[in-house]
């Protein structure tokens, strides 16, 4: 039985499987995945002091979270998210800038989360109710 | 892409208007950053433009994104729980229609009575909720003035002989269709000091004007509970406005109003012996007992005789106790179904009030805030006074049930109260921050 899936695979490769490749960009997309919860424990240690989206995409890159990258927008509906969550606050100010900061419940959690680490992916989902995207 | 079409295309499914001018002149701005940027680089003001737009990412999906964030919330487990109350309420009407009680042939009358009214109550709070409640801020004052003026015809006794009624003293509107009390007024009262109390330009003395006038003209009216209620009402919603020494003024306002009680009814000034005899009739019902004490000793023999179980109730029994359909409901089910169903009954009534204290912590908005602890003060008084009064504990008032109770007050200003939080809870995450002086093309 082994000897006749090990042929399929063999064939399936040649044939259907002969135009797919583990290309680089997909392979890094994978590498991004894993790296989901890294981004938003930056999100939240970023804005302990304020910034504006602009400002904090700038930090972000600085830190090598490359998650943004062609999808910059992607940035502002997290950070909505995490206000209508009530992690974030956010003020105008004259120049129309909007600036974002954590506020009590968001501090609660990042030290939550700073301080442990083996349930991070657990205490994330509960921020983001398993809206990691 | 060019970035008006990119901006068009994101915000088009925000249904808001304060959300989708929100959205974009934030998405604006950041584009407008990156083209800076990438002209810095050397590329065109066409180029760096349409690479800052597709740097952005997809619009389509970005639409979706931001259509979920900003859709009407609706909070369903309120719409239950005051949908499953209006069908409790049902219970009263179908257990009298196996007691022989001599108006069982008004009982049909009666349930088609209270099906119009529990869907006058639905219509009215969906209406509320699909108002959007910030618009009410502005026009506080009218909303005073309306809820003055109500007070005021209901005092002025033989003027408008024609439509005004009175019922143990106290005036109702006669609307051919149906009667209300004075409790009417409250709802405008609510919203208007919602707004008011937060509003600090509106200095402490005039606030205490228009308390003591409109105190004055429902203590007139001798609705004493409604006079409670709305006390009550103004009481909680100073203690969470931001005003100074609020802590301090609430604290001499009870004192003064217990104060107040025992010297009048020393006076005779206000017939306060209604009052008086009533609360000596919960303390030594033995006093009186064919009197003021009457019912308070039927009660307790009525909770005396109550099961675990079902007990059908005899007409001797119906009739031995006043108000068992309206005011006393609840002890009413309590003695048919037993202790369990008393239970379940409180158990889903107060759960309302933990999901409205729940919402207002939910609210960014001081005025939506205020709204909600208005309305959950209003709400919450009625549920405790009314199981207080049924098991004994308090002396008699006119507070019904909310919703179960006999007549359309019940439900009507408890329909008003919920929809005025879901109102507030729909709108609970547009714009709660906004500085309008900073942006003044958001303000509306």
């Amino acid at each position: 039985m082994d000897k006749k899936l090990k042929n399929l695979r063999q064939s399936m490769k040649q044939t259907v499987f002969k135009e797919m490749s583990f290309s680089e960009k997909k392979k890094s997309a994978v590498k991004r995945e894993i790296k989901q919860e890294n981004v938003f424990l930056s999100i939240l240690q970023l804005l302990i002091e304020e910034k504006t989206g602009v400002e904090l995409l700038e930090r972000l890159k600085a830190r090598n979270i490359m998650k943004f990258d062609e999808s910059e927008g992607f940035l502002y509906t997290t950070l909505h998210q995490l206000v209508q969550k009530g992690y974030l606050t956010y003020r105008w100010d004259e120049h129309t800038l909007k600036f974002y900061k954590l506020n009590n419940k968001g501090r609660k959690c990042l030290k939550k989360l700073e301080s442990n680490q083996k349930s991070k992916t657990a205490v994330l989902k509960e921020i983001l109710g398993g809206h990691l995207s | 892409m060019n970035k008006k079409t990119f901006l068009s295309a994101v915000v088009q499914h925000i249904r808001s208007k304060e959300a989708k001018e929100s959205v974009k002149a934030e998405l604006e701005h950041h584009i407008h950053e990156s083209s800076d940027r990438l002209i810095k680089k050397g590329y065109s003001k066409n180029e760096a433009e349409h690479l800052a737009v597709q740097q952005m990412g997809n619009p389509s999906s970005l639409g979706i994104e931001f259509k979920k964030l900003y859709r009407p919330k609706i909070e369903w487990r309120l719409i239950c729980l005051f949908l499953i109350v209006l069908g409790l309420g049902y219970l009263p009407l179908i257990i009298l229609k196996d007691v022989d009680v001599g108006f069982s042939q008004d009982l049909s009358i009666t349930s088609l009575k209270r099906s119009i009214y529990v869907l006058m109550g639905i219509l009215i709070a969906i209406i509320l909720c699909i108002f959007n409640y910030r618009k009410w801020q502005r026009y506080a004052w009218y909303f005073f003035g309306v809820g003055t003026l109500i007070l005021i015809v209901a005092n002025s006794g033989d003027l408008f002989e024609s439509f005004i009624i009175t019922i143990n003293g106290r005036p109702f509107f006669d609307f051919i269709v149906f009667t209300v009390d004075t409790s009417i007024a409250l709802p405008f009262f609510l919203i208007a000091w919602a707004s008011i109390v937060n509003n600090l330009k509106v200095k402490f003395w005039k606030l205490c004007m228009f308390i003591f006038i409109s105190t004055f003209l429902y203590m007139n009216t001798i609705n004493i509970s409604l006079f409670m209620m709305y006390l009550f009402m103004l009481l909680l919603m100073y203690l969470n406005s931001n005003r100074t020494h609020k802590i301090k003024i609430v604290m001499v306002s009870l004192c003064s109003g217990v104060l107040a009680f025992l010297t009048i009814k020393n006076m005779k000034f206000y017939n306060i012996t209604d009052i008086t005899d009533r609360i000596m009739g919960l303390l030594q019902p033995e006093n009186d007992p064919n009197g003021a004490g009457y019912t308070y000793i039927q009660i307790k023999m009525l909770l005396s005789q109550t099961t675990w179980g079902f007990q059908p109730i005899t007409d001797e029994i119906y009739f031995s106790i006043p108000w068992l359909y309206s005011e006393l409901v609840l002890l009413f089910l309590t003695y048919t179904f037993g202790w369990g169903f008393a239970v379940l009954l409180l158990v889903i009534l107060t759960l309302i009030i933990v999901n409205i204290a729940f919402i207002a912590t939910q609210v960014a908005d001081p005025f939506g805030k205020q709204l909600i602890i208005g309305a959950a003060t209003i709400y919450a008084f009625q549920l405790f006074y009314n199981v207080g009064m049924s098991f004994g504990f308090l002396p008699l008032a006119g507070i019904s049930l909310p919703f179960i109770s006999y007549g359309n007050a019940p439900i009507f200003i408890n329909a008003i109260m919920i929809g005025i939080v879901l109102s507030v809870y729909r709108r609970k995450d547009l714009v709660a921050n906004m500085d309008k002086k900073s942006n003044p093309s958001l303000s509306r």
